[in-house]
């Protein structure tokens, strides 16, 4: 299934989900769920094909250093009050 | 509904469909390059997938906090891993690197395979069990990574 496959069920399904599950908690979760597969369908797209592999290693590197900052932050989630 | 494991994981698959040996003209380090990324971008959005999951009340803070740590380790060895790929471009670049430092490539591709897998297993949301059988499915795209390598 390709990833534009993939976000066209995922739209069919949303309000669906919101109406008869009842749980628009689930619907925003799943709304989410597409937005980061947008995301990452987006930069998949913009990548440059032609890149060489040390421009490759530093986007890695930044990306490395994004995911750190992200994960200090889901470490902290439900902590606030420690 | 399996949608976020589904999430998780195919980000690993699809973006190492050009990482397979039938890819002409790639370096095992061009490879192991694209793989790193590809962990970096994973990493980070299963960072912000975990978070969104237990914002919705869809994982426990013990669940949460679990895969935060596991995520921390797999950031740690992939950066490391990212790192030690810096220094080989360098050295060899040709991108043919002598077999001590493919086996070493290998290596960390296998190590961060199994606690990405032990991630998946960990996020039991809908029912573990025909989940976690697609997760692995997944993630053996990146272990066909490591056999691709020479």
């Amino acid at each position: 299934m390709k990833w534009t496959d993939l976000l066209n069920l995922l739209e069919q399904l949303l309000p669906i989900l919101g109406g008869i599950t009842g749980n628009p908690a689930l619907a925003a979760l799943v709304q989410k769920l597409v937005d980061m597969a947008e995301e990452e369908i987006q930069r998949r797209m913009n990548e440059n094909p032609g890149a060489t592999r040390t421009e490759i290693l530093e986007q890695a590197r930044v990306a490395y250093a994004e995911a750190r900052l992200e994960n200090e932050k889901l470490k902290r989630l439900g902590h606030e009050n420690d | 509904m399996r949608l976020t494991r589904r999430y998780l994981a195919i980000t690993i698959l699809l973006s190492l469909t050009c990482l397979a040996p039938a890819c002409p003209k790639q370096s095992d380090l061009d490879r192991a390059a694209k793989a790193s990324r590809e962990i970096a971008f994973d990493v980070k959005n299963g960072n912000k997938l975990v978070g969104e999951l237990y914002l919705a009340g869809k994982l426990s803070l013990p669940a949460k906090d679990k895969a935060a740590d596991l995520l921390g380790k797999i950031g740690d060895k992939g950066e490391a891993f990212n790192n030690a790929l810096i220094e080989l471009d360098k050295k060899y670049p040709s991108g043919t690197v002598p077999p001590e430092n493919l086996q070493f490539i290998k290596d960390s591709i296998g190590v961060i395979s199994n606690l990405f897998k032990e991630l998946f297993s960990g996020l039991d949301l809908f029912g573990a069990t025909s989940a976690v059988k697609d997760l692995k499915e997944d993630v053996e795209a990146l272990e066909k990574v490591k056999e691709g390598l020479q």
